[in-house]
């Protein structure tokens, strides 16, 4: 189905029982209704939410005056009533779980606990630039009004503490709430719930905690960010940068690493024993089968995180850094050859 | 719900195909595996003589047998199976730690070694390796591990685990130093020998492991899940310990049943069929390791003629396992509409399967298993792949 997928990350991210609701407000005739026992409309969304019902109704079909107004069946004889959908254009309503819906739906109604709601809130939130959630309620009108028909003509997020028929013949508990969506702020919401930092990883796991402040500064540098450590091509060569860890798992320093190869093991321990004649600290360098392993530290003298903020300052050490080891590769090969 | 998709699954990939999956060479199914496969196919196929309510202690198919020998082939003493190497490190730690306690490991350990410790309640402490290149394990942290976790909890830790071959870099750790470190302590000593025991000698007791797990689907050539947990008879009793619990009102009990491997484990049909009929054909391969290993330092060497390409880990390589730092590939893949999936696609198009689709800034592979001609035909289509792609590749 369409919708299933969001349906199933909103779900499982704020841990929600019950399915969110998809309404569809229909002002044609063009399809049939599915429900002849007449009910409530808050009480086919709670049904349709818990236990997975499917509804598409007109007026005959409707129990409450409120809904009927709220939904835009009918027209007020007196004065106006708020909220509702107007121009009363309503023929039919469809009520399903969002999961089963394959027509695009216009609200999206969810019914929850405070504290699962909470949780939205806190996600609708960011989505709006840190801005509170601002909520419309009055008791009345509620299901309906304040979590359709606002959501329906205003395009904005609403919560309802319910009404007293919802809550009295609708079968909603003293602990639940319901809150209304237009569709494209749920998509973003469900869409918003996926962690991408874990699923991009390899296998699933996160294979470091460098923070992502300190990666996007050493990418700034020219490095790319591998599995193990970053690595970028200056001139002719591959520098890797690795960011070692203290005892304590603290990161303040980096190092850069460039591996030179030789044709065989003999020759490169000929090269390293050479190299400790001119090769001097901080530089290190070490055989390892046919390679020669140069490298040099770099201390930042503080967290990689708080040294990765001082922006101009940390990009000169590292480059510094780089110019450095691609002097002493240099050399390495030169003496090497000669 | 469409059910259509779930009849005559394929994977698509014919016997024509040379397989480098970092983690699936160990578990290719010999021909014997593949005639059992069918014969044991079904759920509890192996229990059909089952008299003793334990799929170990079965006699035909000879499963108890079976035990007795693996349990011999690794110069261990006693031996279960398990739902995977997962199954065998939650099910030591549950009987042997206690929640609260410490364990201690390599900071290259599988993920399943860290769950597994969550899972039982149990916190770790990890021995670092020391970084890019070799990403070496200190063995001698170990030591200082213990001590320290003495010191901060005033015991020490309730087990030390150990990666024999990590994951990552396929590099082989000095079991047998942990070993006599452990020892000396008098902190048990599990090893997970997932990428070991089944492809290359491993001696239990030369090491001096207290408790071994190996992984059947990874290495012993066996369908999954399929997990060997081996120990000593110092810990028979206490890792296999039978359950006592009685129904309250029924008065039932299961006396005969291990209560970390729920009771029997949960591998009646195809795998321990499978990593039966295997069995034969693992001990004596275990015996070719070095010519794997003169194969995995031929593989390295011929890659890492292409520019760009260095192996990363210990060297020479002394496993089949290995990761490659492959930048120029990647700068090609950036450029290609395929992205990471260039590399994927590139082998595929010559029949090799196996590398982790979007990885190209390096990549992880395994020669375990494949005939020399194999070996070098996997290495001239990565350097066929260089350069066409214009990147140099030294003769």
């Amino acid at each position: 189905m369409k919708y299933s997928e969001n349906s199933s990350k909103f779900r499982k991210f704020f841990e929600l029982p019950s399915s969110p609701v998809a309404v569809r407000i229909i002002t044609d005739d063009s399809e049939q209704k599915t429900n002849k026992k007449p009910m409530r409309f808050c009480e086919m969304v709670r049904r349709s939410a818990m236990y997975g019902e499917s509804f598409v109704f007109g007026v005959e079909e409707l129990t409450c005056t409120s809904g009927e107004l709220a939904l835009g069946f009918t027209e007020p004889s007196y004065g106006d009533v708020y909220p509702r959908i107007k121009p009363a254009n309503t023929k039919l309503v469809s009520v399903s779980p969002l999961e089963k819906t394959e027509k695009k739906p216009d609200v999206v109604v969810i019914v929850g606990t405070p504290r699962k709601l909470m949780r939205v809130s806190t996600i609708l939130s960011q989505l709006h630039e840190k801005q509170p959630v601002e909520a419309r309620f009055k008791g009345e009108f509620a299901v309906c009004g304040e979590c359709t028909a606002i959501p329906y003509l205003e395009k904005k997020v609403n919560l309802s503490l319910l009404c007293n028929g919802a809550r009295m013949f609708s079968g909603y508990r003293d602990d639940e709430m319901v809150m209304g969506f237009p569709l494209d702020d749920f998509i973003r919401i469900s869409d918003s719930t996926e962690e991408k930092e874990i699923t991009n990883a390899l296998c699933g796991c996160i294979m470091d905690d460098i923070p992502a402040g300190a990666v996007a500064a050493i990418e700034k540098i020219g490095f790319g960010k591998g599995t193990d450590q970053f690595f970028g091509r200056f001139g002719e060569e591959i520098v890797r940068l690795y960011t070692p860890k203290s005892k304590d798992g603290k990161i303040t320093s980096l190092t850069l690493h460039v591996p030179v190869k030789f044709k065989d093991g003999e020759t490169s321990s000929k090269a390293n024993e050479k190299a400790r004649e001119y090769l001097q600290s901080p530089v290190l360098h070490r055989a390892r089968d046919n390679w020669v392993d140069i490298a040099i530290p770099i201390e930042l003298g503080e967290s990689l995180n708080r040294a990765c903020m001082r922006g101009e300052k940390f990009e000169a050490l590292v480059v510094e850094g780089i110019d450095t080891i691609l002097k002493e590769v240099e050399k390495v090969k030169r003496k090497a050859a000669g | 719900m469409d059910t259509k998709k779930y009849k005559n699954v394929t994977r698509g990939v014919s016997d024509t195909y040379v397989n480098v999956h970092p983690i699936q060479r160990g578990g290719v199914l010999t021909a014997e595996a593949r005639k059992a496969l069918l014969e044991f196919g079904d759920g509890y196929s192996v229990c059909d003589y089952c008299f003793e309510s334990r799929v170990d202690l079965v006699e035909n198919p000879p499963v108890h047998d079976l035990t007795q020998d693996i349990a011999e082939f690794l110069n261990m003493d006693d031996v279960r199976f398990t739902a995977g190497c997962r199954h065998a490190k939650w099910a030591v730690m549950h009987m042997v730690c206690e929640p609260g306690d410490t364990v201690v490991l390599d900071s290259l350990a599988h993920y399943t070694s860290y769950l597994a410790a969550e899972a039982n309640r149990v916190n770790v402490v990890e021995v670092p390796h020391n970084g890019y290149p070799t990403f070496e394990i200190d063995i001698d942290g170990y030591a200082r591990k213990f001590e320290e976790v003495e010191r901060k909890t005033g015991k020490l830790p309730s087990m030390a685990v150990l990666t024999h071959v990590d994951y990552r870099y396929g590099n082989v750790a000095d079991a047998e130093k942990v070993g006599r470190i452990c020892k000396e302590y008098g902190v048990p000593f599990l090893l997970n020998t997932a990428y070991s025991s089944g492809i290359m000698p491993v001696d239990g007791k030369k090491l001096h492991v207290d408790f071994l797990c190996g992984s059947g689907h990874k290495s012993w050539a066996s369908s999954a899940p399929m997990g060997i947990l081996a120990t000593t008879f110092e810990w028979t009793n206490k890792v296999f310990n039978k359950s006592t619990v009685r129904g309250d009102w029924s008065g039932r009990g299961f006396t005969k049943k291990e209560v970390a491997l729920f009771g029997c484990s949960p591998v009646f049909g195809a795998p321990v069929a499978t990593l039966m009929a295997s069995f034969p054909a693992v001990v004596e391969r275990v015996k070719l390791w070095d010519e794997e290993v003169k194969k995995a330092q031929y593989f390295v060497g011929e890659l890492e003629k292409i520019e760009g390409f260095h192996q990363m880990g210990i060297k020479p390589k002394q496993h089949t396992l290995m990761n490659f730092e492959s930048l120029p590939l990647h700068e090609v893949a950036e450029k290609d509409k395929r992205r990471g999936y260039f590399l994927y696609h590139e082998l595929k198009k010559r029949k090799i399967i196996g590398l982790h689709p979007g990885m190209s800034k390096n990549f992880k592979i395994n020669t375990y298993g494949l005939k020399w001609e194999q070996v070098k035909y996997v290495a001239e289509a990565f350097k066929d792949i260089a350069r066409t792609n214009g990147i140099k590749v030294e003769d």
